[in-house]
This record gives structure tokens, C-alpha cells and sequence, in this order.
């Protein structure tokens, strides 16, 4: 203990500087391990949803930007083009933003070039489980695949619905207008961007 | 010999301590954010739980190797420093190997630095025990910790959502209860009409939920502790 | 205007949809410990929320100005640490000299405050939500607001409580963390969606 007492404050905070150095240095060499498998990650997590939801495209652009979002947005709502073999575009995968009874979700969409929406994921959102969390499952969004023609408008009321889907609707309302809000917004933001 | 049992004693008491007699979450009450925080679903209690207790045993270590190093005057922000850099391994890691678990444990990962088990256990046993004591009331404690977090993210997800959720590890499907469809009902036919039985109690694995459950558990022992009491006193 | 939207819709999103304590679930240990007594919990919820909105102000300059534009963000959980556990210190020598009766109300919650989640959860949170320097002070003045209004629900129930006939296994804690569930189903019950009337189209 008497030793413990004699330290000078010079010591004390020599030793407490090495410490600090000493985790660190610890700190660089474990991040330059991980940063690249964790770069890599996030990549091959964008590459599987839009694989998702662009089956039979065989490659994706980079990441693009809509030029009408401020800054903000641009980080949320944004949007890939999908290729066939021979580079033609076969259609887009946007990803966009709407609020449910949770918060803001982001919702995934793909598109063919004639703007009809070919398949639909929610992802990131905080639904409450059993309402409207249910539409993360690919069987309750199935209403909206091949929508948005002439023939068979975006449904964002439960008017525009079948008696078998109203009945999955009718307990989250509030969700299923966000997911339509987001793919109303998705649409016009990509009809703009392509004119 | 007799002195190597003895420790060997000792060592098995600073161990199991950590499980029961002294669990960090459901007796002494420390580190309750995680607990109910990440419960919503069993593995990802086991993940935090995992996560915790690995920062544990190597803050630990580290702090019971430095004890005669570390001046006694600056020992808080020290240890702050060695367990916050162990955290943000364990963090790098988690987001590296779990990148799903990572992402739906969150902020909760770095908030391991301010567990109050952790900082606790180093300041009232490691800086005074030896590398092999601090080992085994490390696992002890992690233990006790995982095992509490495991209690009651089973309770909140059985019942809850009527499944067992291990996606974040890359499983591909849930398990569902083999009675129970998949939107967690359990439904009855019954003269060839449906009826149903069981709808998931869906507040259970929301924030309501945690706390009542936590609540349950707790009067739970206490009745058990204090039933233990009046048979000593008979 | 704009600002004054951002402040409504986050001073409103942290205090009523996302309680800290009754909806994030930080800083649950002094509100289970402290709220007892309802003059501990307005001495612990001023330090909480006076200590939150330095420290949010602090670690979002530390961040942005040092730890990006160098490219060390691993080291953002140790520097944030370190400048809570720095600053709490501060507070309370500056307390002590200045302000001795304040320092009498608040001093003994002020070590406590360095290992509470919250403070380091709103540094985190202001980071991982993409908010800049005008959110971030609100959100950890607000955040200590929201702390601050759970335990003083809290308290004043838990002071009714003690005159109460409860079972015996559940006196004390036990029935404290059920009232807290009754409280977060209401709080759970907030649509959160009512924030995006503040959000400008």
C-alpha cells in the first residue's frame, strides 16, 4: 500500500498514457481485421435484396440518386438499374421510405420499365408484430405485384382490394397505406428521374 | 493436498455464486437495460448474453494482471478504458461475423461499457483476486447473466410470437410450435368450424411486456426466498 | 420555422413515443433504484438531464470535427466514455465551487451518472440517427426530459404504493416494474406515426 501513496503524479499519468496507447494500438490492428469483411457484408446484404427482388436481372448498377431529394433523403430513397446479359435495362429496384403505425419503413420495389412493380419487400421497420409486421412476409404484399398499369392502379384504398386481401388489410391499416404512400413515392420520384 | 482441495473449493464457490446465489440481473438488479432491452427474442438474448460475458472475463483478466500496475488514484478511468476497448472489439466483431445480430442489438452493444456488472465486478473482485479467481467469477457472472437474459427472452418469444427465431445467426426459416401456423394462431376445428384457440399475447415481446414479465419473475423468487426464510426459522 | 418543427417533432418523439426510459429501455437502473422518493428523483433527473445535454453537445463535436475527419470512428465508444466520465467530473468541481447549495441537491447523484445507459445512449443514438448539432443538444435535453417525467410518474405512484395492500412476493420491485409496464402500454399506445405531421412535404 505505502508504495501505492508515493507515486508521483508524473507515474501516475506515464502509466495511465501507456494504457490508453496500448488499447489503441489494440483498436487499429483489430479494425483493419474486421473493416473490410464489414464493408463486404454490407455489400452482399444489397446484392441479396436485389436479387430478391429482381430475379432474372444478371446485374445491377451502382448505387443512384435521385437528384430532386435533398441531402437527407438521398441517403434513404435511392435506387439500382437492373441489366440483362447484354446490358439492356430491364427495370429498376428502388428503394423508398414511408411512415407506418411504428415510424418510418423503408420499402423495397422493383419495377420493369413500364413502371409496373414487379415484387415488393418491407424491410427495416418497427410494426408492431402481428399487425403490421405481418407484411415482411411475402404472401401479404402478394396484391401488389404486377399493379400500377392501366388496367390495374396502385391499390391505396381498401376499395381497390379483393374481398381475400381487404381481409388481410383491414387490421393494419395504417401500415398498408404507408407501404402504398412509399411506392406512390417511389414511382413518381423514378418516372422524373428516367423523362 | 488438503490446501489444493480448498481452492479448488473456493474456485468452484466463485464460480457458481455467479448463477444463483448472487445473479447479476434477477437478484442484485445491475446491467437492467440489456436484460430488458434485447429480450425480445431467445437469440438474441443468448447473443448480448455471449457478448457480455466475453467482455467480462477479458476485462477481468486484464484488470486482476494489472492490479499492482494501475495507480490507485485513476483506477475508474483505467478500467473504463480497458473495458471499453474490449467492447469495441467485441462490437467489430459482432458487426464483422453477426452482421444481422449486430444490427438488431444496436445501440445495446456499446452500451455493454456502462453494464454496471461489468465495471462492478472489477472494482469489487478483480483488482483484489488473483487471474484464476477473476477467471471463474467471470463465467460465473456472465453465466448467471446469459442464462437470466435466456429465462426471459423464452418467455417473451414463446408466448409472444409463438416461435423460435434464429435468422440473425443465417438460419433461413423460424421454427414455429408444430401446432401453431404461421401468423402464431392456434386454431381448433372444431364440428367444421374454426375456432380460435390461441392468438399470440404480441405485447409480451414489446416494451410493456418486458417489464411485466421482469416483474412476474421477480415476485416469483421472492416468494421462493422468502418460503426459504420460514423454514429456517421453523 | 424549420427549426421550430425539428424541436416540436423531436421534443414530442422523445418525451411522449420514445420514452427513454419506457420505450428504449435506458437508464432503467436508477429509476428502478432511485424512485423511491420524490425529492431524490428531481436532484437525479436535473443531474441526468443537465450532464445529457453537455455531454450530447460534447461528443457530437468530438465526432464530427475529430474522430470522422480523421477516420477513427472505432474509437468512438472509448472517447465517449472517457468525455462523460471527464465531464461529469468537471460538473462537479465547478458545482462545488460555484454553486454549493445546487451541489448539496444534485452532488451525490452526479458519480452515479457516469454509468447510467442514457447518457451514453443519447451520444450513440445522435450518431446512428444522422442528426446534426441542433438535434443532437435537443435530443439530449428532451432525452433528460423524458428521463426526468418517467421517474417522476414513477415516484409519485411508488409513494401511493407503499400505503397499498400488495401481495407479499410482490412488494418492492416486482410491483414497481409492473407499474412501469402499465405505464409503457400506455406510452406503446402513442401512434408513431402522428410525427411525420412536423415533417415539411
Amino acid at each position: 500500500m505505502n508504495n501505492k501513496e508515493s507515486l508521483t503524479p508524473l507515474i501516475i499519468s506515464l502509466r495511465l498514457t501507456i494504457i490508453c496507447f496500448i488499447a489503441v494500438s489494440l483498436l487499429i490492428s483489430v479494425n483493419a481485421l474486421t473493416i473490410g469483411k464489414i464493408q463486404e457484408n454490407s455489400k452482399t446484404e444489397e446484392d441479396r435484396a436485389n436479387k430478391f427482388l429482381f430475379a432474372n436481372a444478371v446485374s445491377f448498377s451502382e448505387k443512384q440518386i435521385f437528384s430532386s431529394l435533398n441531402e437527407k433523403d438521398k441517403k434513404i430513397i435511392y435506387y439500382f438499374k437492373a441489366f440483362d446479359a447484354g446490358k439492356n435495362t430491364l427495370g429498376y429496384v428502388v428503394y423508398s421510405q414511408g411512415s407506418g403505425f411504428g415510424g418510418a419503413m423503408k420499402v423495397g420495389f422493383s419495377v420493369d420499365t413500364d413502371m409496373k412493380i414487379i415484387k415488393i419487400k418491407l424491410m427495416d421497420n418497427s410494426e408492431t408484430p402481428g399487425y403490421g409486421k405481418k407484411y415482411e412476409m411475402e404472401e401479404n404484399v402478394k396484391f401488389f405485384y404486377g399493379s400500377n398499369t392501366k388496367e390495374k392502379p396502385l391499390p391505396n384504398n381498401l376499395v381497390s382490394l379483393s374481398p381475400e386481401d381487404k381481409d388481410t388489410v383491414t387490421s393494419a391499416t395504417i401500415s398498408f397505406k404507408g407501404i402504398a404512400g412509399a411506392l406512390e413515392k417511389g414511382v413518381n420520384l423514378l418516372k422524373n428521374e428516367i423523362k | 493436498m488438503s490446501n489444493m482441495i480448498k481452492q479448488e473449493n473456493s474456485l468452484l464457490k466463485e464460480f457458481t455464486k455467479g448463477i444463483i446465489k448472487e445473479n447479476p440481473s434477477l437478484i442484485i438488479l445491475l446491467g437492467l437495460c440489456p436484460t430488458l432491452a434485447v429480450t425480445t427474442s431467445i437469440a438474441n438474448g443468448i447473443g448480448m448474453g455471449i457478448a457480455a460475458s466475453a467482455v467480462l472475463i477479458c476485462s477481468n483478466i486484464m484488470i486482476s494482471l494489472l492490479k499492482n500496475y494501475i495507480p490507485e488514484q485513476v483506477r475508474i478511468p483505467a478500467y473504463i478504458v480497458v473495458i471499453a476497448s474490449f467492447v469495441t472489439i467485441v462490437e467489430m466483431l459482432m458487426k464483422a461475423y453477426v452482421p444481422l445480430l449486430a444490427k438488431t442489438l444496436g445501440i445495446f452493444v456499446p452500451l455493454i461499457v456502462v453494464n454496471c456488472i461489468i465495471l462492478g465486478r472489477a472494482e469489487a473482485f478483480a483488482n483484489k483476486k488473483n487471474v484464476l479467481e477473476s477467471i471463474m467469477d467471470a463465467l460465473g457472472m456472465g453465466l448467471g447473466f446469459t442464462l437470466s437474459l435466456l429465462l426471459i427472452s423464452m418467455i417473451r418469444e414463446i408466448f409472444g410470437y409463438c416461435w423460435i427465431d434464429f435468422r440473425n445467426y443465417g438460419v433461413k426459416e423460424v421454427l414455429t410450435l408444430p401446432v401453431i401456423t404461421k401468423d402464431s394462431e392456434l386454431i381448433i376445428e372444431l364440428f367444421g368450424k374454426k375456432i380460435e384457440f390461441y392468438k399470440g399475447i404480441f405485447v409480451l415481446a414489446m416494451a410493456p411486456g418486458a417489464f411485466f414479465v421482469i416483474g412476474l419473475i421477480l415476485a416469483v423468487i421472492n416468494y421462493f426466498k422468502s418460503k426459504f426464510e420460514d423454514k429456517e426459522i421453523l | 420555422m424549420d427549426l421550430l418543427l425539428r424541436f416540436l417533432e423531436i421534443s414530442i418523439g422523445t418525451i411522449f413515443i420514445n420514452n427513454f426510459v419506457l420505450s428504449k429501455f435506458l437508464g432503467l437502473c436508477p429509476f428502478i433504484g432511485v424512485s423511491k422518493k420524490l425529492d431524490s428523483v428531481l436532484g437525479m433527473g436535473l443531474a441526468v438531464m443537465f450532464v445529457m445535454t453537455l455531454s450530447s453537445f460534447v461528443t457530437f463535436i468530438i465526432y464530427k470535427y475529430v474522430l470522422e475527419k480523421f477516420a477513427l470512428e472505432y474509437l468512438r465508444i472509448v472517447t465517449f466514455i472517457l468525455v462523460i466520465a471527464a465531464l461529469v467530473q468537471l460538473v462537479e468541481i465547478i458545482l462545488k465551487k460555484i454553486m454549493p447549495p445546487l451541489y448539496d441537491a444534485l452532488g451525490i447523484y452526479l458519480p452515479l451518472i457516469t454509468t447510467n445507459c442514457a447518457v451514453l445512449g443519447v451520444a450513440e443514438l445522435n450518431i446512428n440517427l444522422g442528426y446534426n448539432l441542433f438535434d443532437s443538444i435537443v435530443h439530449g435535453f428532451m432525452g433528460g426530459v423524458s428521463f426526468l417525467f418517467a421517474m417522476f410518474i414513477m415516484a409519485t405512484i411508488r409513494e401511493k404504493l407503499e400505503f397499498s395492500d400488495i401481495p407479499k412476493p410482490f412488494k418492492g420491485v416486482p410491483i414497481a416494474f409492473i407499474t412501469a409496464g402499465l405505464m409503457a402500454l400506455a406510452f406503446f399506445a402513442a401512434d408513431k406515426n402522428i410525427l411525420s405531421i412536423f415533417v415539411q412535404k
